[in-house]
């Protein structure tokens, strides 16, 4: 009995160390005034060995925790298991007594039965008046002779713990019930036995106490599989060693080869199942919310005990259940289940969830990227179609069709360009074009569009570029900025270009006329004011001086005069008659008087007469009135005809046919002179010609100028009849 | 005896004085125009006997003026004033209807008679000192 006995060495650190803790605590008054100091001794059935101590501690000190007074704690342990013998236990209590005799505490916790039968021994006499709050007895003292105990009685519920098992285990038959030998042990055992004892038959229930461990071990190892185990408190065994409550139960969970369940919450977690346990923590609480109130003021026989079934609770633990193969759904209801190990699925839900979600993920990736891919080869194929059309469009278009890239370099030309250059494709890409351009235009064009690039702006062009057979051909070359298919981004250029040379070509043709016309316009100006100043003004001037002289010299004879003045008269005539050629030279009043015929029938006359040169005239069917236009375009053909051929033919004779035949006025000139090379007339001296032609043309009509050397020429003008009527524009003219 | 009733269409205003002052002593002058549509519309409204029509006017020419009023059934007498010495233009006046053709450096001594000729059914042309012809035409249409 060793373990039994207690150690007087060991009074005198617990003295030091109530000293140091009392010096502290009165240095700490000082510091919080405000709160009245209340103390609390807590009288323990064991010492902190039993895990059960502890659970109760915390319960205390929790509902402690919250109190409005400056609380000191002092905590004492009977050690009923290690000192069960009488005479210690008395000893420790003249010890307390006179411990507190002077430190008296406002309110006594005892936590189990052996403290709280000492304060029911000793309260009078040591401990007069305080308030002792109970927790853990399972036994209450008696109220009347108590007046100043209150307390929460200790509840265990083995019957509903079997209910439960058997409920778990439908086939149990038999129930072994396993406790201790220590003085708890046999009172805890009593109040089972107590309650079950109306059940013992039902449930096959026998006691399974009064043995060793190694013995008990032993037994459980072989259980009959129909049967379950009950433990019990046990603290000590046969043999007189010592367990706490949760070391015994784990020897006897780990043994036994039928479940184990138990009673309070102390004996799980080590293999039992479980059952319905009393909870040590809340019974602490409880008891520790009572002495609270004291402190506060309450008087102990004001406050209702209180009984731990309200704290009794179903629980069980997982992997034991797990162990046997219990069905949770088989539980009570609001049963705790601890050390609960989830499902494969609860284990690896995140990870499922996780897994789902990220094939999900890559579903959708693989979906998008399919669908990506199936846009892109849609997008492509219509991109290649798209292409392809252009090719197709490019190369069948009569331009020259080119494209370049970002980086300034051409990529396509078009068969038309390539079939222009005579050069292949590779040979033109990048810049390979540019070789075919005439040196002389070379830096312009470069320069042009290199500025045009950078701006991304629309350009063009003219520049001579060579052609197949070598011949520079000018070219006009436009481009615009293109953008990238989807987007805006800038992409190059695209452009066309035109081969302007017969333009160009008509063009500086067109200047030359222009500037032969004007020459033309000046020399005609010139001849008219000559015209006016030497012949008409001449004749004027002639005619003064004859007036004067006659004003001088006035003939005496009347026949004289009369003379005189009819020769005035004839030189006045005459001088009006130029002012009427001059006029008619320039425009025809006889065309507009008097008709086409009438006007070109009479100038062959009068050229015939100037120029010695017989002119035959002959016009059939032409109708009567004619659009201005049409009839002056006719009388000018006939003018430019006439005055050429009297000008450079040389002709003996020329013929003059006015026809109107089939919708048409056909004026035929024809000599017989010595003809003129047509295409050199037009392109060197043609003024003439390219006036009948661009006046022929302007009416719809066309022209055929025939010449052969030595033979003569015959010009042909066929000028489309219009209703004069129809075109209100056009004045009439006719006679 | 009734005064024959003239009209006068003629652009040029001193030459339109002058002829009216000449016209005013032998005859009942209705008025004076200064383009060819205007002379068209006045022979319409007061029916003149004679109508005495510059060749070159505005709008309508003397000749588109006879053709119209030829085609319209005109029954008065036209007589053409002009500065055109040219046979080409008589006949083509005549072949029209028009009754006289007179030049303008002969009103003096050629308007009056060719007036007075139409007014009797016979038609009058001044002779044209530049041509032979025109002497020709004239006695022709003289005799």
């Amino acid at each position: 009995m060793r373990a039994m006995i207690p150690k007087p060495t060991k009074v005198l650190p617990l003295f030091i160390a109530v000293l140091v803790s009392t010096c502290f605590v009165a240095r700490h008054i000082s510091a919080t005034q405000l709160k009245p100091i209340r103390r609390v001794l807590i009288l323990n059935e064991v010492n902190t060995t039993w895990p059960g101590i502890d659970l109760i501690d915390q319960g205390i000190r929790t509902a402690l925790g919250s109190s409005p007074n400056e609380v000191e704690i002092y905590r004492e342990y009977m050690d009923t298991i290690f000192f069960p013998e009488a005479a210690d236990q008395q000893r420790f209590r003249e010890f307390y007594v006179r411990k507190y005799q002077n430190r008296r505490p406002d309110v006594i916790i005892t936590v189990g039965p052996s403290p709280l039968k000492f304060m029911v021994d000793r309260h009078t006499e040591a401990f007069p008046g305080v308030p002792v709050v109970f927790c853990l007895p399972n036994w209450a003292p008696g109220t009347p002779a108590q007046g100043n105990f209150t307390g929460v009685q200790n509840y265990i519920a083995p019957l509903e713990t079997l209910e439960a098992a058997f409920r778990l285990k439908p086939a149990t038959k038999q129930v072994v019930v396993v406790g201790g030998t220590s003085a708890v042990d046999i009172q805890e055992m009593n109040i089972v036995k107590w309650k079950l004892r109306p059940y013992e038959a039902k449930y096959g229930i026998s006691y399974l106490t009064g043995v060793t461990m190694p013995d008990l071990v032993g037994r459980l190892k072989q259980l009959p599989s129909d049967t379950i185990v009950l433990f019990i408190s046990f603290s000590q065994d046969a043999a007189g060693s010592k367990f706490t409550t949760g070391g015994a139960s784990a020897i006897v969970a780990g043994a036994a080869n039928v479940p184990v369940f138990s009673l309070n919450d102390v004996s799980i977690n080590h293999g039992e199942v479980g059952g319905k346990l009393s909870s040590m923590q809340e019974e602490g609480r409880m008891a520790g919310e009572m002495a609270e109130r004291i402190l506060n003021g309450e008087r102990p026989q004001d406050i209702p005990r209180g009984n731990a079934n309200a704290v009794t609770t179903y629980i069980f633990d997982w992997r034991a259940l797990n162990r046997w193969g219990f069905e949770v759904s088989r539980l009570p209801a609001g049963s705790v289940v601890l050390n609960r190990q989830p499902t494969f699925w609860e284990s690896y839900k995140r990870y499922g969830i996780s897994a789902v979600s990220l094939i999900l993920v890559e579903a959708l990736l693989i979906f998008g990227l399919l669908w990506q891919r199936s846009r892109r080869a849609r997008a492509e194929g219509e991109l290649r179609e798209s292409e392809a059309r252009f090719r197709t469009v490019a190369d069948t278009a009569p331009v020259l069709i080119w494209t370049s890239g970002a980086d300034k370099l051409w990529t396509y030309f078009n068969k038309p360009w390539l079939d222009f250059t005579g050069r292949s494709m590779n040979q033109e890409i990048g810049n390979g074009w540019t070789e075919g351009i005439h040196p002389d235009d070379f830096q312009r064009c470069l320069d042009s569009y290199t500025r045009s690039f950078e701006r991304r702006e629309k350009f063009s062009m003219e520049f001579r570029l060579r052609r197949h057979d070598g011949e520079y051909r000018w070219i006009f070359y436009v481009g615009v900025p293109r953008s990238s298919p989807g987007n805006s981004s800038f992409a190059g250029c695209i452009g066309c270009a035109l081969d302007v040379t017969e333009r160009k070509l008509a063009e500086k043709a067109l200047a030359s006329v222009s500037g032969r016309l004007i020459q033309a316009q000046e020399q005609e100006r010139k001849r008219i004011a000559r015209e006016l100043h030497d012949d008409v003004n001449q004749r004027l001037a002639l005619l003064q001086t004859d007036l004067n002289q006659l004003r001088e010299n006035l003939p005496t004879s009347r026949a004289d005069l009369r003379a005189c003045v009819g020769e005035l008269q004839e030189g006045l005539s005459e001088a009006s008659n130029e002012v009427i050629a001059i006029s008619h030279r320039l425009h025809s009043s006889k065309l507009e008087y008097l008709g086409l015929v009438a006007a070109c029938k009479g100038f062959c006359k009068e050229v015939a007469e100037h120029h010695k040169m017989p002119i035959e005239f002959n016009a059939d069917s032409v109708p009567f009135s004619l659009l201005q236009d049409v009839s002056l375009t006719v009388f000018r053909v006939l003018q430019e005809s006439l005055q050429n051929a009297i000008k450079y033919s040389g002709a003996k004779s020329i013929d003059v046919q006015l026809r109107g035949i089939s919708g048409e006025i056909q004026l035929t000139v024809r000599d017989n002179g010595i003809g003129f090379d047509v295409d050199e007339a037009m392109s060197n001296h043609g003024l003439g010609f390219i006036s009948m032609r661009e006046r022929i043309s302007s009416v719809n009509g066309t022209i055929l100028i025939k010449s052969k050397l030595t033979v003569g020429t015959e010009i042909q003008a066929r000028v489309p009849l219009i209703d004069a009527n129809e075109t209100s524009s056009l004045r009439p003219v006719g006679a | 005896m009734e005064r024959q009733r003239i009209l006068l269409a003629e652009d040029n205003p001193e030459m339109c004085k002058r002829v009216l002052t000449l016209l005013r002593s032998h005859f009942d002058v209705v008025g004076s125009v200064a383009d060819g549509q205007q002379a068209i519309d006045s022979v319409f409204k007061s029916s003149p006997d004679i109508l005495v029509s510059d060749l070159s006017m505005p709008i309508l020419n003397g000749m588109e003026v006879a053709l119209r009023l030829r085609d319209s059934g005109y029954c008065g007498k036209i007589i053409f004033l002009t500065v055109h010495e040219d046979n080409d233009y008589v006949e083509a006046a005549f072949s029209i209807g028009v009754f006289g053709y007179v030049l303008k450096s002969r009103l003096d001594t050629d308007l009056i008679p060719a007036i007075q000729a139409a007014l009797q059914g016979r038609k009058f042309a001044s002779r044209f000192l530049a041509t032979t012809d025109l002497s020709e035409i004239h006695e022709a249409r003289r005799s």
